[in-house]
């Protein structure tokens, strides 16, 4: 019954209605949240250079947060096993929606958004049935979640969507439950048996890869996609001066190939990678090591390239041919053939993880 | 003469140091006078005395190799190490110094695999300081030598052999490495320059006093945290499975002696660290010596009985106390704590 004069003004008016970019948050390149020297936590939105652009407060230490690809929206994750996420509209600062993961259910910090940004999916415990699972959410009917699928492993962690809409999970392999230990304690490393899965964007699996039975305690935890190839980072459960490659990459198709630094390098990373991202221009990849307090850089031919020591870095994202990098000291570092120091804010402590931005002009 | 030469530029390159931390007209607030402490006191004249006693031990093999005869030279080397080792970044980090010194624990067995091939093989390496300097680090360093002079598959050998030869490349290798490491601490634009100029405008590695400052702390407890759940932990394995031949150099007889050191280490360190420190911490790091001491079992051969382990175990746990101690006493009234994300990653 829609007249033509009321149709036409309903695109009037729908052109009208302000749609917020990430230009309205600033414009920022990257998001990473940080304690601030009174104890307070906040997520930060950085420019290319490293300078901060906003700061929205958060009611809690956060682990990863999804960035909305067009709108400036992020999602920021409890750590586990937090059951909430918060989704911020980084442009005036308010939470707009607060999503709790269903009964028996826990986040495992990390999600990322499909569908042109209508469908958040993020990394989920179901502890109920002692698997992982991904939750599935959409934008456009106020963030209601609309179902979940299975994470075909246990322990889904990161969470990365590649250009042709292929889901990939990194399957950390760890089992926990939050009645045990806060729900960090490690309940099946015996048994614990880490996968990458490919999900197509239906959510069915496509392709699995398990390492080699000798490797079964690296805990595969965080991805850097970079056209058709995955990069991998890993957590060593098992000793940790045991020599054991911390880094890998793959394409699907093929069989994983894994990185190691020679021996007294790869010995520094005390077997943890914290964080990982291919640069730029996607022809080397690097991981980051907290408990090393280093930076590993590789070729994507597995030449490992240098060794940047730098105490308790830990977040890492591609920064023109090189890295930005995070520490729990207040500086953001440009990770080069140099690396050199961007910004530093007093009292600041950057928290594991630093989330790049499509850069859309 | 090595010994007096580095005194001097020590001195020279502290004096440097200092004028240039209260020269740039920053107040020297109790973190900054916290770190010119801990290098003046504890860090530098730790790295002297690593040097010269390596050298020692250098000229020792260069007038007699055989086992028998090194045994007291290698013994003050590696006390001498043991005084340095938890300062384990910068110069002692650059270039995998510290493991190259210390490769341990040898989990694949990689020491004597890398020495058996090079003496199987003859390999000219021994020859050539440079081309030594590129063998693997298995075969160079403390626990290296360790089994060249302890281990009967390899200590048998006599004067004007190839073992004989590889010790004496090995020890020369060594103090070359302590000289580095000596050099790039004290020279005038060296490690202690730049902890004692931290927050100073030019210095990109300590961005304000207070990372010099934490950077320091980390060490001092990182360096107990290891010798608790490393030195005594690996040797501790479980109830059911000691692992009395874990423990780090029972081979030469000194697994408790480096606790012991690595203790007096830490003592020494808090001590510089905080002169004012309550009594708590130094009661619980002497109570710790004093347990050590009473154990008086120097390959902790004795965590296979049940009464030995439960004496072994409360002594990882009082250094572990002392951590908390240490947090306490130190940490909180300087207003320094261990990294964000390396105890706390995920």
């Amino acid at each position: 019954m829609t007249s033509r004069r009321g149709f036409l003004l309903g695109i009037a008016a729908a052109s009208l209605t302000p749609r917020l970019t990430w230009a309205d948050a600033g414009s920022p390149a990257y998001l990473g949240a940080a304690r601030d020297q009174n104890g307070d936590f906040a997520l930060y939105g950085l420019s290319a250079e490293a300078q901060i652009v906003f700061r929205v407060g958060l009611p809690a230490r956060g682990h990863a947060a999804a960035a909305h690809p067009t709108r400036p929206e992020a999602v920021g994750f409890a750590r586990r096993p937090g059951t909430y996420a918060l989704v911020i509209d980084c442009a005036n600062g308010q939470v707009t929606h607060k999503l709790q993961a269903p009964k028996g259910r826990h986040f495992m910090g990390h999600g990322v958004f499909v569908q042109g940004g209508d469908i958040l999916v993020t990394t989920e415990n179901n502890y109920a049935e002692s698997k992982g699972c991904l939750g599935l959410w959409q934008r456009s009917k106020g963030y209601v979640r609309i179902g979940e699928v299975d994470s075909h492993g246990i322990g889904p962690h990161d969470i990365r969507v590649m250009s042709d809409g292929t889901l990939v999970v990194a399957n950390g392999g760890i089992l926990t439950h939050p009645d045990h230990g806060e729900g960090r304690d490690k309940l099946n490393l015996e048994t614990m048996q880490p996968s990458l899965a490919y999900l197509t964007s239906e959510f069915s699996l496509q392709e699995q890869h398990i390492l080699s039975e000798d490797l079964h305690h690296a805990s595969i935890r965080h991805l850097s996609v970079a056209d058709d190839h995955v990069g991998f980072a890993m957590q060593w459960q098992g000793d940790p001066f045991d020599i054991v490659p911390l880094l890998g990459l793959h394409k699907r198709g093929a069989d994983p190939i894994l990185f190691e630094a020679p021996l007294a390098d790869q010995l520094s990373m005390k077997a943890y990678a914290s964080s990982i991202a291919f640069n730029g221009a996607g022809t080397e990849l690097a991981i980051t090591s907290s408990r090393g307090g280093r930076i590993h850089r590789f070729a994507t031919d597995g030449q490992f390239i240098s060794a940047v020591s730098r105490t308790d870095v830990s977040g890492l994202a591609s920064k023109g041919d090189g890295y930005l990098a995070s520490d729990g000291q207040g500086a953001l570092l440009s990770i080069e053939a140099d690396s050199h120091l961007l910004n530093k804010t007093a009292g600041l402590a950057w928290d594991n993880h630093l989330v790049s931005l499509p850069l859309l002009g | 003469m090595m010994m007096t030469s580095f005194v001097q530029i020590t001195l020279k390159s502290l004096a440097a140091s200092v004028v240039l931390f209260t020269g740039g007209g920053a107040y020297a607030g109790p973190q900054a006078d916290a770190v010119v402490r801990v290098v003046t006191q504890h860090a530098v004249p730790a790295v002297l005395n690593f040097s010269a006693q390596t050298k020692a031990l250098e000229v020792a093999a260069k007038s007699d190799c055989t086992a028998g005869a090194l045994v007291p030279a290698y013994n003050a080397g590696f006390d001498a190490w043991m005084g340095l080792q938890h300062l384990n970044i910068g110069p002692v980090e650059a270039d995998a110094r510290g493991l190259t010194i210390a490769f341990w624990p040898d989990k694949k067995g990689m020491i004597p695999k890398t020495l058996s091939s090079l003496i199987v093989g003859q390999d000219a390496a021994v020859a050539d300081a440079d081309e030594f300097a590129h063998v693997s680090i298995a075969a160079r360093g403390l626990f290296a030598l360790e089994y060249m002079l302890f281990d009967d598959e390899f200590n048998a050998y006599e004067q004007g052999s190839y073992s004989c030869e590889l010790v004496q490349a090995i020890t020369h290798d060594l103090a070359q490495t302590a000289d580095h490491i000596a050099g790039e601490w004290t020279r005038e634009d060296g490690f202690a320059a730049t902890l004692t100029t931290a927050g100073a405008q030019g210095n990109q590695r300590y961005l304000s006093e207070t990372e010099a400052a934490q950077a320091l702390y980390t060490m001092l407890l990182t360096g107990l945290e290891n010798s608790a759940e490393q030195r005594i932990g690996r040797p501790l394995g479980s109830f059911e499975k000691p692992r009395p031949k874990r423990a780090e150099a029972y081979r030469s007889g000194r697994s408790a002696r480096n606790v012991m050191l690595s203790v007096q280490a830490a003592r020494e360190f808090v001590v510089a660290m905080a002169p004012e420190t309550p009594t708590h911490t130094l009661e619980v790091l002497d109570d710790v010596l004093a347990k050590l001491q009473d154990l008086d079992d120097p390959t902790f051969a004795s965590v296979e009985d049940p009464m030995g382990r439960l004496k072994i175990e409360i002594i990882a746990q009082r250094i572990e106390a002392a951590t908390d101690s240490i947090a306490n006493d130190i940490g909180v009234p300087l207003g320094i704590s261990a990294g964000f994300n390396a105890s706390d990653g995920d």
